[in-house]
């Protein structure tokens, strides 16, 4: 599905990312932890290829292609999902016209006809219903208003419209309570399929109780410093991440 | 016969020249004054703070015709659909349908034919006016001035629909055209009308410039409401530089909404005064110049009396290497205690090559009064821009819902359906153009 092999990569000229590798096979959950300013979202929009974090070294392979050679939109339409930490808001622009445009785009990509107006309003609803989200939200600016957990709900929705190979989700958990973090681990077990990956950037190991990774990685200093199973969270909530600072870096 | 007009030679005119046959005594007068003040103001020159981002030098350019014919002008863009409406059009500033007046409340009358108590609407009017050189020629050329009139407690249904189209190519002429052409409107008291004004052209084959001059006058009684919907739909290569004067009564309220494409030369003058208290009016407008347009809104809203409230929003959106002007002004006068004002004005500039010049201004002589007025300008925002390309849409389309965006607001609040529709899909096809 994914592999990163050394990557390096620069926000205004600081490097950020140095020498980061991972490999994500086809139906695995990736969990990524580590401290504040490590390079975790960093990752997220290199992949995705935001303007402004340029890739300086390393490799990027996705489902076969180097994926640096495409544009955001083109990434998006190959099928990387990336769930932002903070979604913007769009006023004016209304979130069922968005979500629509986009799924058409991904459809055209992969020479479908666009959904019909009608059937993809049910399906829009459908969804809406299954991350708890109100009808009404759909009719608003894109996450015009919205709350933190409404965005975080609205990702998820635009996720399971697009049905992307590979979903990151940026601190998808963060600042959702305890309900709002079911629905959303829901959600994203609802989308789990063998042919469908995750990379999942969370501080807690409270999400990874209800979507169980395959792996742990430890980001720091924008390198995987450690890797393990699903108990390495539990390890890291106890003792912290100095802990992992003080373990020798694995080869 | 056919009059020449060369602005830079007008002592050369002779008022005889535009005197209308049927004249009577008190258009003849007005039409002499006209003549004066035409003959001898100054021109329009960039130097005057007034005229500063306007391309006027071709006044300059020789004679300019003024256009009499009532051509059948091949209408090419498109109209609005409405069920049943009322229309009228006008070609190079000349009726070319019949009224149809089935609605007895409604009543056009050319300004040659008014009986007395009209004239009295119409002088009414006129001495409201802040004249410049434009308005007296508009008045001096008095053929093609109309007097709409609704009469009171009556709510006409269906709308008055007008069309303008501008054409150069219907005379067989070398020289610029001038076309001319007048409304004044007088909604009586607790009568309402909605009103839709469209201004098309087919100059962009022409050599010639096509001058369009046009001037609205909007008189609401007490009571009286109207919903006026002005659309500038010219090609790129059209000139108009037009007027709406509107003249509010107590309780009456006027709502409005102005859309402008751009062209060579497009420039709106909107004059709003509150001459009892407690009326009201809500503004808003859309302009959308691209390539080498310009376009021009200058609006002044007079606050002459107490209790009155304003809002008036104006957005634009300036691609490629265009320029606008937005110059709002509100003058609240010592005696209008508890006015009520609000203007905004937001841009958006698509590229580094177009300009915007926004002037918000409040003059305010009133301690009574709430008022607030800002402006902005702004590029499209980056993270949004990535946002919607981060979902698979291109950066093209990703441009055109958010320069829709930044307008749909002013557009989804208009409540007629049919003239909503008509504006939606009309911006939408301008805003899928642009890079
Ligand atoms: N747009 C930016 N401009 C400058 N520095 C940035 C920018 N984005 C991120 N950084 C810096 O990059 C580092 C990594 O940030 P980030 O990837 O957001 O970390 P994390 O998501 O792990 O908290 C931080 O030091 C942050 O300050
Ligand atoms: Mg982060």
């Amino acid at each position: 599905m994914l592999t990163i092999d050394n990557l390096h990569a620069t926000v205004d000229g600081k490097n950020i990312l140095k020498g980061l590798s991972l490999e994500v096979k086809p139906g695995e959950v990736h969990a990524i932890m580590g401290p504040n300013g490590s390079g975790k979202s960093t990752l997220g929009y290199a992949l995705s290829g935001r303007e402004g974090y340029e890739v300086t070294d390393g490799k990027i392979n996705f489902k076969g292609e180097d994926l640096l050679e495409f544009e955001t939109e083109e990434r998006a339409q190959k099928g990387l999902f990336l769930a932002f930490q903070y979604p913007v808001e769009i006023p004016g622009v209304s979130n069922m016209e968005f979500l629509k445009t986009s799924v058409d785009a991904v459809r055209s990509y992969q020479n479908k006809e666009p959904l019909d107006a009608v059937t993809f309003m049910k399906l829009a609803r459908e969804k809406s219903k299954e991350v708890n989200l109100d009808q009404n939200f759909l009719k608003r600016g894109v996450n015009e208003g919205f709350s933190g957990g409404e965005k975080k709900r609205n990702e998820i929705l635009q996720m399971m419209l697009l049905e992307p190979s590979l979903c990151i989700l940026d601190e998808t958990d963060s600042g959702l309570d305890i309900d709002a973090l079911q629905t959303v681990a829901d959600g994203v077990n609802a989308c789990r399929d063998p042919n469908r990956s995750f990379i999942v950037v969370t501080h807690y190991q409270r999400l990874l109780d209800y979507i169980v990774p395959d792996y742990v990685h430890v980001l720091s200093d924008g390198k995987i410093i450690k890797t393990g199973g699903k108990e390495l969270a539990l390890e890291l909530e106890e003792k912290g991440y100095s802990w992992i600072n003080t373990l020798p870096e694995e080869a | 016969m056919t009059v020449a007009i060369d602005f830079s030679q007008r002592d050369k005119l002779k008022l005889d020249d535009f005197l209308l046959k049927s004249s009577a005594g008190w258009l003849a007068g007005n039409q002499k004054r006209a003549f004066d003040f035409f003959c001898t103001l100054p021109l329009p020159h960039r130097k005057n703070e007034h005229w500063k981002y306007n391309q006027v030098d071709f006044l300059n350019s020789g004679d300019f015709i003024l256009c009499h014919q009532a051509g059948q002008a091949e209408h090419k863009s498109q109209s609005i659909n409405f069920e049943n409406s009322i229309k009228l059009d006008f070609v190079n500033g000349i009726l070319v349908n019949q009224f149809n007046d089935d609605e007895p409340a409604l009543q056009l009358t050319r300004i040659d034919k008014l009986n007395s108590e009209q004239q009295a609407l119409l002088q009414q009017q006129l001495a409201q006016q802040d004249k410049n050189i434009f308005a007296h020629l508009n008045q001096l050329i008095a053929n093609n001035a109309y007097l709409l009139e609704v009469k009171a407690n009556t709510i006409i249904d269906k709308p008055v629909y007008i069309r303008h189209i501008s054409d150069p190519g219907l005379e067989n002429s070398e020289a610029n055209q001038l076309a001319v052409n007048a409304l004044y409107v007088s909604v009586s008291a607790n009568s309402q009308l909605t009103l839709i004004e469209q201004f098309n052209s087919n100059t962009n084959d022409s050599e010639n410039t096509l001058l369009n001059l046009q001037q609205s006058f909007i008189q609401l009684a007490q009571n009286a409401h109207c919903k006026h919907y002005r659309l500038n739909l010219e090609d790129a290569n059209s000139h108009q530089v037009s007027e709406v004067n509107i003249n509010q009564m107590k309780d009456s309220h006027y709502k409005s909404f102005y859309l402008g494409l751009g062209s060579k030369l497009n420039r709106t003058d909107i004059n709003l005064a509150y001459q009892q208290e407690h009326a009201s009016a809500d503004l808003s407008g859309v302009y959308l110049p691209s390539g080498n347009e310009t376009i021009d809104y200058h609006t002044n809203i007079q606050h002459k009396n107490g209790h009155c409230q304003t809002n008036e929003i104006f957005r634009g959106i300036i691609a490629d290497q265009a320029k606008a002007t937005f110059n709002g002004k509100i003058h609240i006068f010592p005696q209008a205690q508890k006015s009520d004002a609000y203007l905004n004005n937001k841009n958006l500039l698509l590229t580094n090559q177009a300009e915007i010049n926004t002037k918000p201004e409040l003059e305010i002589y009133a301690d009574d009064v709430s008022c607030a007025h800002g402006a902005t300008v702004a590029q499209l925002d980056k993270k949004s821009l990535y946002y919607l390309q981060s979902r698979g849409i291109g950066l093209k389309k990703a441009k055109t819902m958010l320069s829709l965006g930044f307008i749909n607001e002013l557009i989804t609040r208009i409540d007629n359906e049919v003239i909503r529709e008509f504006l939606l899909s009309l911006v939408d096809k301008r805003m899928s153009h642009i890079d």
